[in-house]
């Protein structure tokens, strides 16, 4: 009976609310009218140009070497080289095969355009040859028809498209029917009857998650009629539900993304400044289904919002493992879970139903989470666009450079900029000895802690080998590449990470979520997918010691140590290997760094 | 029907720190009267109100509005008050009609449809029923408020400075409204900075000032502690005595 009740509650408030909504003329536009005219304008132009470019490719001749010789158009040139892997990879061939004993194997570069086309020409070819000679049966790795090929191309896209239209059907929406009504005074009519906060949220976000599905509904429905009558491709219905299955979870999750940045936005002005990282932000990670290299695998189907997007092109392009795209909806349909609760919690707090939040209240309690984060991001932007181009130019030098020159100075100024006591938040201040004994055991172990996690992560990633090698130069003097991997990290970024971001992240938060968010933070800064769970972990532990010993300091001499370790296993010096050593040390380092006070 | 007992809420502030909004507030209301909660502005009257409407939760302290807690019984609270204040909205892109229909079936109102077309023809609002609520003047939105807050019937009403932006005859009107809900044995809790407003409806009143009761008691009472028996006389004296 009461879920009934509730039910019956929640079709009331859904029901005004999308009235109220249909009514305004912004939402139909970006709702409908954006796919409406956006798509079938942008399916054309994309027709015609992936057209144009087809057939310059035809008039284009490619470069082979085959043995033994067969029969090639003219748009197919043999050249006498032996095939080999090597002579497409060093560009003196697009493409390269060799029939032995009935087989043919064929090298090509999948990154390169012309390789690719070059490979379907040559495949086509030896197609032709084998009818004349029967006998011969054709095996080549990544198998596709001409046919697929156009497809291919539009499955890459299609992902980033239906995440824009989700993105721009609910954004509009959520701003109004969060921020606007709180403004209007509607949101506060709304709190004063007898129906519940949980409802009327329930219903706003049912409303923003329907209107961002009708969009990429739209969309597809646009796309799939594009392909098949500009491109002569048809979508099979498994094809075409599969996808829509796997955006009800996706729009579920975007709904939530941008009902929490309209709740977390104190007006409707800040808000639509919040729109456009809004909507760039999911984008990225999206955009890998758009990149080269990137399969649908177990660890890739867990990518939020990338998870999903791999899992569409699959779909799309027919060649989806239908196991991992559940895995991919299981995944994204857990993200959502976690993003339908985080808004039903925000929605539900006075401060955003009322406005009566702002910067000044929430920094006032003691919040300065926001500031932490823009921390992170500036330094993040620091790192990518001057840290890195000077690390090109000399990598130690580089290095050397982003500690000093960038990372220090940001920990020093975030906490002067909002008025607060350095010293106090940077937790500058000298430990008992007790704790600096505490972080140099810990350090001795961090590096099996690593290790270990690493070990852990490759069951699911398949990590390259030898990070740190690239780092090392043997003839660089050992002191030099110490002070600049090992010491001025571990006092530079100690003082970013569990100086700064921790100490404007904690007071508001409970000290283990601080401690999580900052290792979070610390691990996204290294910029490697691979990396990042390791070097989590130590933050974990790092982020541990700073709290216990209320102290910077044992936390930058863990972390020296553990750099220098590695630099003496670069260095030859020592044998830095998983195994029961490292498990052991990890063992360690988590019972003596994760004890509390 | 009201009864408040040591209400308090705070407020944080970057500049100004910790404000004690409403300060271990306490005082009653009952059926059939109309209680006036006199301040200045910033006084605590919207906070105070805005507890007793269960959109914010206090601190410390406790209030019952129709038998329920604000705190414990929040939905009952609401289902037994209608509540207006200058910042509660209409749907601008509903019809008058179709806002009142919507919050009878927010309040469960049986008969929503019925509800909502008595209350258009007792606020004599038909002329302007079907037009969307953001073109509607400012006379005539608070019209159709005034009409959203009694939809449900509620034995309570808690206005908070209702006449903020009217013209005397919308005015006159919510007066007799409220005058006629009395009468009906409703409960009336009014808060205003007018004085004549206070005279023309209320029997009592709860003067506040900086978050505290400076005073609760009738308004005969209160006029004769001024010198020239006049009630805005003993309201400045009161303010000004608990200021200095």
């Amino acid at each position: 009976m009461r879920a009934r009740a509730a039910f019956r509650d929640l079709g009331v408030v859904l029901r005004f609310e999308l009235l109220q909504h249909l009514r305004d003329p912004a939402t139909i536009v970006l709702m409908l009218l954006v796919p409406l005219l956006v798509y079938p304008l942008a399916g054309w132009a994309g027709h015609r140009a992936l057209s144009n470019m087809e057939v310059e490719a035809q008039a284009r001749v490619f470069d082979v070497a085959v043995e033994p010789p067969i029969p090639l158009p003219a748009n197919l040139a043999p050249k006498p080289l032996a095939p080999s892997a090597t002579i497409v990879a060093t560009g003196l061939v697009d493409v390269a095969a060799r029939v032995h004993e009935g087989q043919v194997e064929l090298w090509w570069d999948s990154r390169s355009p012309d390789s690719t086309d070059a490979r379907s020409r040559l495949k086509a070819a030896i197609t032709e040859h084998r009818r004349s000679q029967a006998a011969l049966r054709v095996t080549v790795r990544d198998e596709e028809s001409e046919g697929d090929a156009a497809r291919s191309r539009a499955a890459r896209f299609a992902p980033l498209l239906l995440l824009f239209t989700l993105l721009s059907g609910a954004l509009y929406t959520a701003l109004d029917v969060v921020t606007g009504e709180r403004e209007r005074g509607t949101l506060e009519t709304l709190m004063v009857s007898a129906r519940s906060r949980a409802t009327v949220a329930a219903a706003k976000f049912l409303v923003v998650t329907a209107f961002s599905l009708v969009s990429a509904g739209v969309s597809l429905g646009l796309g799939a009629g594009s392909l098949a009558l500009l491109g002569g491709l048809r979508l099979g219905v498994g094809e075409v539900v599969g996808t829509a299955l796997l955006l009800v979870p996706l729009a579920i999750l975007v709904a939530a993304m941008v009902t929490l940045a309209a709740a977390w936005a104190p007006d409707f002005k800040s808000g639509q400044v919040l729109a456009l990282p809004v909507m760039f932000v999911p984008l990225l990670p999206a955009s890998v289904a758009a990149l080269p290299g990137f399969p649908l695998t177990p660890f890739t189907a867990l990518l939020p919002l990338g998870g999903t997007s791999l899992a569409i092109r699959a779909v799309l392009d027919g060649t989806a493992a239908w196991p991992l795209v559940g895995l991919a909806l299981g995944s994204t349909t857990a993200y959502a879970v976690a993003g339908v609760w985080a808004t039903a919690r925000l929605l539900g707090r006075e401060s955003v139903l009322l406005g009566a939040r702002g910067p000044g209240e929430r920094r006032a309690r003691g919040d300065f989470r926001a500031e932490a984060l823009i921390t992170f991001a500036l330094a993040a932007l620091a790192l990518w666009f001057l840290g890195q181009a000077a690390q090109s130019r000399h990598l130690l030098g580089g290095l050397a450079f982003t500690q000093v020159g960038l990372f220090l100075p940001l920990a020093l100024l975030a906490p002067w900029w909002l008025g607060l006591p350095v010293r106090e938040r940077l937790q500058l201040r000298w430990p008992a000895w007790t704790e600096l004994a505490r972080g140099a055991i810990v350090g001795l172990c961090l590096p099996g802690l690593a290790l270990t996690v690493g070990q852990l992560q490759a069951l699911l990633l398949d990590s390259p080998s030898g990070l740190l090698a690239g780092l090392l130069d043997p003839t660089t003097p050992i002191a030099l590449t110490m002070l600049c991997l090992a010491i001025l990290p571990a006092i530079c970024e100690e003082l970013l990470f569990r100086g700064a971001f921790l100490g404007l992240w904690k007071r508001p938060a409970s000290p283990w979520s601080a401690v999580l968010a900052t290792s979070l933070a610390f691990g996204a800064l290294h910029a490697s997918i691979f990396r990042l769970a390791p070097t989590a972990a130590l933050g974990v532990v790092l982020g541990a010691l700073a709290l216990r010993s209320r102290s910077v300091v044992p936390g930058i001499a863990a972390h020296g140590i553990n750099n220098g370790i590695a630099v003496l296993g670069g260095y030859g010096f020592l044998s830095l290997e998983p195994g029961p050593i490292a498990w052991t040390s990890a063992a360690v380092a988590l019972v003596v760094g994760l004890r509390r006070a | 029907m009201i009864e408040v007992e040591g209400l308090t809420r705070r407020f944080h502030d970057r500049e100004l720190g910790t404000i004690t909004a409403v300060d271990h507030v306490s005082f009653r209301a009952g059926p059939g009267e109309i209680v006036g909660l006199l301040g200045p502005n910033g006084a605590g009257k919207t906070t105070t109100m805005r507890m007793l409407a269960t959109l914010i939760v206090p601190d410390e302290g406790t209030a019952r509005v129709n038998g329920h807690d604000v705190r414990l019984d929040a939905a009952e609270v609401r289902r037994s008050i209608g509540y207006l204040s200058a910042s509660t909205g209409l749907y601008g892109r509903l019809t008058a009609r179709e806002v009142l229909e919507y919050v009878a079936r927010l309040q469960g109102c049986a008969d929503a449809a019925g509800r909502a077309d008595a209350l258009v023809a007792r606020f004599e609002i038909e002329r302007f029923a079907h037009v969307t609520c953001d073109r509607l003047s400012t006379g005539m939105k608070q019209k159709v408020n005034i009409a959203r807050a009694l939809v449900h019937d509620p034995p309570v009403l808690i206005f908070d400075e209702p006449t903020s932006g009217l013209d005397v005859l919308v005015a006159q009107q919510l007066f007799t409204v409220l005058e006629e809900a009395r009468a009906a044995g409703k409960c009336v809790l009014y808060s205003t900075h007018i004085m004549g407003e206070a005279e023309r409806l209320c029997s009592r009143v709860v003067v506040i000032h900086g978050g505290r009761v400076r005073a609760e008691t009738s308004l005969d009472e209160l006029r004769s502690r001024a010198p020239d028996g006049r009630l805005e006389t003993a309201f400045i004296d009161l303010v000004a005595g608990s200021s200095a």
